[in-house]
């Protein structure tokens, strides 16, 4: 941890380009983050909307389509009520049951939901049926005689566990003019409620209520919801004004997890083009700003490249009018000023130099005057200068003696001088080469 | 004490409840006026309406046997109502005196002792006379037009048996309709197409009429001569079938018309009809068979309950059966019923007619 910390630490404070890259990538990573939470907000509202909108498409299609199934059966019913050969059976007692048995048979085998249809008589009595099941007996329900009176066409929802659809119309006798019976279809009303659910969008719940006390008739539950957990939508179902005392209403209903299940794509969506984003912020930020910096190392360079080749005639190139190309060109004056000292320095340094050497012409032309061996020996004891009555005293070129020990020349008085030295404190050594 | 009548009043164009009912209190009044029944007992009329529906006949039968002063029932017009009203008279041992239906199976129904009697005629006898003026005409090949009910049914199981007689013409298609058809053109255009030429029709008003119409819409050469069975003549066809019938040979069974009738009974049916319901001329009995069927079997009724001497209804039935020769309208019954016939006409009483400009029915053998 500590290792990468501090390679963290080093990569962090090597560049300003790296820095600046971190702050963009945070700068980024601020925004994306307040923006991922208002696009999540808001893609919540808008899912949330757009689920409600498709329920309520769906409960229109599924209304629209149930209307039609409701409507296609009372005109079913209605045009077989009023069809000659079910007013001719009614009439004909002995042998209806041979024609009109199997043409209502007939109707029920292309009927999607069994259907059951049934001629009564004006008791409600059962004549014929088109179901293998026991005749159903009306003559106690309580719509025949109004029906009977009225003709009007009743429609009643009818059951509990298995709720139906119970269209009842009078046949009425040619010429007569009255109902003289009933011609009675009772559709169950699930597998009705099936056939209309099956084009939804949505995958939502969907009941059907009736308005006697908002009985609930039928329901197709894709999953159980848990109250208040759902969106839902309800509408009435519209149909023709006969049929509209069933105050049939639908309920779609579907889970906001549902409802949400795009929120997460949509999350991962965002999040991803956020990480994106900011790598490629701090990408832009880094070689930005590298490519900035540019200059700055050119000018480390050279100040490299002088101090180790000593060389001032070195020229800064253009970098710009930016801070740092002025920083350039300061460098280049700065340079320009040093490269003047400089020739002042060695221009000086050349005319000490030329006093030296005729200084010491004349020294050494003394010493060739002089008679008496000179020695000049140095602080460190060694021979500087040797002249030429020193070579004939001693026998040795000045060559040979500049450079060597006193001590090897004047051993005697060498050790006198120390000892005086030492007498007098002095720190005084002659040389032993 | 009453005997009632169940026919089909609330049929909008039907005339044939109507006609019963006059030919019924005619009688009634008659034998009131005789001194009553019973040592002066009064006999009265008790109407139902079953629109000709069967289910409805049964109930007022029900109705009306609960009555202990109904001694027996009229029935009407509809073969139907009056079939599903056999078992029903027969459970409940009540005389079911029929007066114009005309199902063979109404009398035939094989249950003894039968309580029902008619006064009327058979579909065998019907189709009988239709066949013999087919030949009459020269047609060899004929086609049925039948309603899809129990007197169809009735009329082509006779039609099958005559047809099968030497001589007779060929049946060259049958065809079906329901009550309540609004058109017929398609069976008689495949009665046609199939060479008949001369159609048999089983018929009430409304169909006969629908019939006509449209027959007559078509050129002249392609227009049948029809034979029909007498149920157009139980309601207003010649009116609903006007001008048409004036352009189609129209031919139609009949047991009884009061057109030239001259004898004793005809003229006293005939004032009272002038008396009662201001009917002052022959020519415009409405159904005359119904007038006349009724009117006679409600004599024989009140013979029977005399010669019983109780309204016990099994007695009367009894009763009935040994009846004594009586000269009524239609004819002389020299007896009318037997244990082994209920049948009070027969075939002989049979005879075609034609609608006349007025709409009066004639024999089609009337002098001219």
């Amino acid at each position: 941890m500590n290792s990468s910390e501090g390679t963290l630490s080093r990569w962090f404070s090597r560049s300003i380009a790296n820095r600046l890259a971190v702050a963009t990538a945070t700068g980024i990573a601020c925004v994306v983050l307040l923006l991922a939470a208002l696009a999540y907000g808001q893609g919540r509202t808008l899912l949330l909307h757009h689920a409600h909108d498709e329920l309520r498409g769906d409960a229109a299609l599924l209304a629209q389509r149930l209307s039609l199934l409701l409507e296609a059966s009372e005109t079913e019913v209605a045009g077989l009520a009023a069809n000659s050969l079910v007013g001719n059976a009614l009439l004909d007692s002995s042998g209806r049951s041979a024609y009109l048995g199997p043409f209502l048979r007939d109707l029920r085998s292309r009927s999607k939901f069994a259907a059951t249809l049934t001629l009564t008589d004006h008791l409600g009595k059962a004549l014929v049926l088109n179901a293998p099941a026991a005749a159903p007996d009306f003559r106690r329900a309580p719509w025949l005689e109004s029906l009977m009176s009225s003709g009007k066409p009743v429609v009643r929802l009818s059951g509990t566990e298995q709720p139906v659809l119970l269209l009842a119309y009078a046949v009425v006798v040619p010429n007569s003019m009255l109902p003289d019976g009933t011609l009675v279809l009772e559709v169950p009303l699930a597998p009705m409620f099936a056939e209309a659910m099956m084009p939804l969008r949505s995958n939502a719940s969907a009941r059907l209520f009736g308005s006697e006390g908002g009985t609930e008739l039928a329901s197709l539950r894709h999953d159980e919801i848990a109250p208040g957990s759902g969106l839902t939508v309800s509408r009435d179902v519209g149909v023709a004004e006969s049929m509209a005392p069933l105050g049939l209403r639908l309920e779609l209903t579907v889970a906001r997890a549902e409802a949400l299940r795009g929120l997460g794509t949509m999350t991962l969506t965002i999040g991803a083009v956020g990480i994106l984003t900011l790598l490629l912020g701090a990408w832009i930020a880094h070689a930005g700003m590298h490519r900035s910096l540019r200059p700055l190392r050119t000018l480390a360079q050279l100040s490299e490249r002088i101090r180790i080749e000593q060389r001032f005639d070195v020229a800064v190139p253009d970098c710009g009018r930016d801070e740092i190309g002025e920083l350039a060109r300061s460098f280049d004056h700065l340079m320009a000023s040093v490269r003047e000292a400089q020739h002042d320095l060695e221009t000086k340094v050349d005319l000490r130099t030329a006093a030296l050497e005729h200084i010491r012409a004349r020294l050494d032309a003394v010493q060739r005057q002089m008679n008496d061996a000179l020695l000049v020996i140095a602080a460190n004891g060694c021979i500087d200068s040797f002249s030429g009555a020193a070579e004939r005293l001693f026998g040795c070129t000045s060559a040979e003696a500049v450079g060597r020990g006193v001590g090897r020349l004047l051993p005697t008085w060498v050790s006198l001088v120390a000892r005086s030295a030492v007498a007098v404190g002095a720190d005084f050594r002659f040389g032993a080469r | 004490m009453l005997v009632g009548l169940d026919a089909e009043f609330g049929h909008a164009t039907s005339t044939s409840a109507q006609a019963i009912e006059q030919g019924a209190r005619i009688a009634i009044d008659e034998v009131n006026r005789a001194g009553g029944m019973l040592g002066g007992r009064q006999l009265a009329l008790e109407t139902r309406d079953n629109r000709g529906v069967p289910t409805r006949a049964v109930q007022n039968l029900r109705d009306l046997a609960a009555n202990p002063d109904v001694v027996a029932v009229l029935t009407g017009k509809f073969s139907p109502a009056v079939l599903e009203c056999v078992p029903v008279a027969q459970q409940l041992r009540l005389p079911l005196l029929a007066t114009w239906s005309a199902a063979d199976g109404i009398v035939d129904h094989r249950q003894a002792p039968s309580y029902v009697f008619r006064l009327s005629l058979r579909d065998d006898w019907a189709i009988e006379a239709m066949i013999r003026r087919a030949r009459a005409i020269r047609a060899r090949r004929i086609a049925l037009l039948l309603p899809n009910t129990a007197w169809g049914r009735s009329s082509l199981a006779a039609a099958e048996r005559h047809l099968r007689m030497p001589g007779s013409p060929k049946l060259a298609a049958t065809g079906w309709y329901n009550w309540g058809d609004k058109t017929l053109l398609a069976q008689y255009q495949q009665a046609r197409v199939a060479g008949a030429q001369a159609l048999l029709l089983v018929a009430n008003e409304v169909e006969g009429s629908i019939l006509v119409n449209e027959m007559a819409r078509l050129p002249a050469t392609e227009r049948l001569p029809v034979i029909s069975h007498w149920g157009v003549t139980g309601g207003r066809f010649f009116a609903m079938a006007s001008p048409a019938i004036r352009d189609v040979d129209f031919a139609v069974v009949q047991t009884y018309s009061f057109v030239e009738a001259d004898d004793a009974v005809a003229q006293r049916v005939l004032a009272a009809l002038r008396e009662r319901y201001g009917i002052d001329d022959p020519r415009r009995v409405e159904s005359p068979v119904g007038v006349a069927h009724a009117y006679d079997m409600v004599h024989l009724l009140a013979m029977a309950v005399n010669q019983a001497g109780s309204t016990d209804r099994p007695r009367v039935r009894e009763a009935l059966e040994r009846l004594p020769g009586h000269q009524g309208l239609v004819r002389l019954y020299r007896p009318p019923f037997s244990a082994a016939r209920h049948e009070a006409l027969d075939a002989a009483n049979v005879f075609l007619a034609r609608y006349e400009a007025d709409g009066a029915l004639v024999r089609l053998d009337a002098r001219r």
